[in-house]
């Protein structure tokens, strides 16, 4: 008998057709893995199971036990043991973990908050999920991958039948994955159903017992483990064939176009970024390989300009010396950053599509202190044609959008600069294969235009793939250089993990 | 016929339609209501003198809302600048056009001053501007002690008169004709960028008729009753520039970005700061032209002038639809919302309702408003 049964779902949203008459069967003790790619559905399916879309906004059934139910809110589904960690956190930055862990469910003794139970229950969890973190400590100041196991955390505390992972692994350091997918396991040993969409078809393959891969918002089809190919169901995703990820470099060119002179940088009395000298050239693609809490971003908030701590050593950009000063300053030399947290410092969310795409480049499309609307029009759908960003219009909101494309506008916008360096931070987090080729596709495309491009990320392969050089970041010092093609990703995961010597 | 209809119904902004509904419904109710009173041409003129200051406030105070911010000071400074003016003119014998300039001049720094603090200082809008609330309604109290005389031929006009008639039609001719220019424009640039244009040309044609009509029955009927106020005038200026410039200046993009996600659009580039003084700084300079207005209103500045306007201002912004947590509003709606605030307000008064049972109206009014307002978005956002 099937956990959760959904029957015929079809919800449409204004412009958009978001289910198209699906039908799925979970069941316990199963790893069902749901596979699409941006937009095809997959979240919206998930928030109808959670009842964030209330049963008034779709038609079709879903069934617990066969027997039917309808949630009109996510306190319905948390009732019905179904909990669900999003890919887009949904934690109170300004509470305790121990808070945000009994959110809605706090424990009461006489009526008031019990808070020692809440700590101490809170601990136990994190400390079954192999977690430091503690339950005092202020989710604002924990890291993405931090916040991601508080999250986790928090599905684990409420009862559960059926949990439901959206993209759960983005932001998780290699070793948590491996406690995760442990943890995974172990659960539906005791009989959970547990729903897993992710990107990284290395993961699916080792977890899913089941696969539903869905497109445009219908499935178009299933998979059990026994019988399912990874090509296949990439060519399901996609609705074509993918050839190579990875595109053939072009060689760069010789010249310096920035230097890092022994680069510390201190926060808090913490040395994040330890003597660093590293060099990016003309139409490079400089890969910094590392694994959550190296400083990756640390370094590249730096570059930028929005760095909050001291730092020593030099900069050299252009051959010129370089005060990192605000965005502003690095934008008008054409540095730019795609911040790895889109909705913190990337998304305008009360914007369209066209306001996010131009802000930063308005004064290009001024003339006599008044924005050109057809000229900028024009440019934005040229980028939306470029790297394929699916959106009825220019003028639809950005928070309609899928976080893959979301993402894609947010690079559009710091493409729009025209830049001549360009600090990517984990720019596939969250975005399907096939847009994630189009994304690699499209840096070596910049980088024979001659624009260098600094990718930052943890997904290896991704690094190892697409760049020219590859240097690996080990808790703030460069412990390992490699050119395209002499390195494996063992090896780079070892330096990265600091293993060895 | 019927898909020519279904067409227009989905090319109007609801919004704007249901605002422009509700006014007529105010109107025509309070006309039956109060024996005719309402739609005669004088109490055209009147309602729109009642109406100026809190939309020219509006004007201000949408931009401010849409960046995320709050100017609870601007009551307080409008009976500033217009004690100081009056003083200026009465008591130390300054020149009426100085005295003028000055005190707008002074406005636009002493905004410039709030938002300096509100951004190096990161003291919260709400803070600085109360602080501005308090202290500057001290500074009118004193200034104006006792009431000073407002004796400038010109400043006295500003509220009391009228515009002349040949100016007046000169005025009604370009709000025909302007918009109706600027759309075959805007439609030819399309064109020649190739790019679709969305709206076919006969829905802009009714649109275009629509504002026609309306915009010629309102200023015939006001003419007839004796004119359009001055301070109107003032008013449609400065409602058309800053709406203009909120669309399309990179300024105007700035304060919606940085009012949708003030992280995000520092890290695009933006400088909050200087859009943030400014912002402020443009606010209190349209609180300074409103302080003229109001002494010339009373021909005296009074120490209690401009008690509670900015409360009226928010109020109409709200109405019109701005988001208190910033990033959406517009200022056409907030000038329709103090349209409708002060409709209802000339309503009651021509009925005899007392001021104090009108205060419970319009309060009741404004939440109402709002409720209606969430009520229509609910579903709307993820």
């Amino acid at each position: 008998m099937a956990l959760l049964s959904i029957k015929n779902l079809t919800i449409e949203f204004p412009g958009v057709r978001a289910l198209d008459d699906v039908s799925v069967d979970f069941h316990p003790g199963e790893i069902h893995a749901l596979l699409g790619e941006n937009g095809a559905g997959k979240s919206t399916l998930i928030k109808v199971i959670a009842g964030v879309w209330s049963c008034n906004q779709y038609t079709g059934q879903m069934l617990i036990d066969g027997k039917e139910v309808q949630f009109h809110s996510v306190r319905d589904s948390s009732d019905a043991s179904i909990q669900v960690i999003y890919q887009e956190l949904s934690l109170a930055n300004n509470l305790t973990v121990a808070e945000n862990i009994f959110l809605g469910y706090e424990p009461r003794i006489n009526g008031l908050i019990d808070f020692i139970h809440m700590r101490k229950k809170s601990g136990e969890v994190l400390k079954k999920l192999g977690s430091s973190i503690k339950p005092d400590a202020v989710v604002a100041d924990l890291t993405i991958g931090e916040q991601q196991m508080v999250e986790i955390a928090k599905a684990l505390s409420r009862k559960a039948r059926l949990l439901i992972f959206d993209e759960p692994t983005a932001a998780l350091p290699e070793h948590d994955v491996e406690r995760l997918f442990t943890l995974i396991k172990s659960l539906k040993a005791q009989g959970l159903g547990i729903i897993y969409i992710s990107h990284k078809l290395n993961e699916i393959k080792v977890l899913a017992d089941k696969i539903t891969v869905m497109r445009n918002g219908c499935v178009v089809s299933r998979y059990d483990n026994s019988n399912f190919d990874m090509a296949v169901v990439v060519r399901d995703m996609i609705g074509r064939t993918l050839d190579k990820v990875f595109p053939v470099q072009k060689p760069c060119s010789q010249e310096v176009l920035l230097k890092l002179s022994n680069i510390s940088l201190v926060r808090h009395q913490k040395k994040i970024i330890n003597d660093i000298s590293l060099e990016c050239r003309k139409g490079e693609v400089l890969g910094i390989a590392g694994l959550l809490g190296a400083g990756r971003t640390a370094l590249f908030s730096f570059i930028y300009g929005v760095f909050s701590g001291a730092h020593s050593g030099e900069v050299l950009f252009e051959g010129k010396k370089h005060y990192p000063k605000d965005p502003a300053d690095s934008i008008a030399r054409g540095i730019v950053l795609v911040s790895e947290d889109r909705k913190k410092y990337g998304v305008l969310t009360t914007g369209n599509i066209r306001d996010n795409m131009i802000i930063s480049s308005l004064k290009q499309f001024t003339r006599y202190g008044v924005v050109n609307d057809p000229r900028s029009r024009k440019e934005c759908s040229g980028y939306v044609d470029r790297i394929r960003i699916k959106t009825p219009t220019l003028s639809f909101g950005i928070v309609n959008l899928s976080g893959g494309n979301q993402q894609k506008v947010i690079l559009s916008r710091f493409l729009m600069v025209k830049p001549k360096l360009i600090l990517l931070d984990d720019p596939t987090r969250g975005i399907d294969v096939g847009a994630k080729q189009e994304i690699y596709a499209l840096i070596h495309q910049l980088a024979s235009e001659g624009i260098s491009i600094i990718v930052a990320s943890s997904e290896l392969p991704e690094v190892i793939g697409v760049a020219h050089r590859i240097v690996v970041l080990q808790n703030g010092q460069i412990k390992g250089q490699f050119d395209h093609g002499t390195t494996s990703e063992e090896e780079v995961l070892g330096i990265a993990a600091g293993v060895g010597a | 016929m019927k898909t020519r209809l279904t067409e227009l119904w989905n090319a109007t902004n609801k919004r704007v339609l249901f605002m422009f509904f509700l006014m007529a419904l105010i109107l025509v109710v309070f006309n039956a209501l109060s024996g005719g009173f309402i739609l005669r041409a004088e109490n055209f003129a009147n309602l729109i003198r009642q109406v100026t200051v809190v939309a020219i406030l509006a004007v201000g105070m949408t931009l401010i809302i849409v960046m995320g911010h709050i100017d609870l000071s601007v009551g307080s400074a409008l009976g500033m600048f217009g004690a100081v003016t009056a003083s200026m003119i009465a008591q130390l014998n300054v020149d009426p056009i100085l005295a003028v300039t000055i005190v707008i001049i002074a406005g636009f720094l002493i905004g410039c001053l709030h938002g300096a603090l509100v951004y190096y200082l990161n003291i919260p809008a709400f803070v600085v501007t109360l602080g501005g609330l308090i202290a500057y309604r001290g500074v009118t109290q004193y200034v104006a002690r006792q009431s000073i005389p407002v004796r400038t031929e010109w400043i006295k006009a500003i509220a009391q008169d009228f515009t002349p008639d040949y100016l007046s039609y000169t005025i009604l001719t370009i709000i025909v004709i302007v918009p109706v220019v600027l759309t075959f424009v805007n439609r030819s640039r399309l064109r020649k960028a190739e790019l679709p244009v969305y709206t076919p040309l006969w829905i802009e044609t009714v649109k275009l008729a629509v504002i026609a009509l309306i915009a010629i029955s309102v200023i015939v009927t006001l003419i007839q009753g004796g004119g359009i106020p001055v301070q109107a005038i003032i008013l449609l200026i400065a409602g058309v520039i800053i709406t203009f410039i909120s669309k399309n200046t990179p300024f105007g993009h700035y304060v919606y970005a940085i009012g949708g996600n003030s992280q995000a659009a520092r890290y695009s580039g933006i400088s909050i700061s200087k859009n943030t003084i400014l912002v402020f700084g443009l606010m209190t300079m349209l609180t300074a032209i409103c302080g003229i207005i109001t002494i010339s209103e009373l021909s005296a500045a009074a120490p209690d002038i401009g008690d509670l306007k900015e409360l009226e201002a928010i109020a109409a912004c709200v109405i019109g639809g701005a988001s208190l947590a910033g990033g959406s509003g517009a200022i056409g709606m907030s000038i329709l919302g103090a349209l409708i605030m002060a409709s209802i307000k000339n309503g009651m008064s021509m009925m005899g309702v007392v001021a104090q049972t009108q205060k419970i109206v319009l309060g009741t009014v404004l939440v109402f408003a709002v409720a209606l307002d969430q009520w229509s978005r609910r579903g709307k956002s993820r």
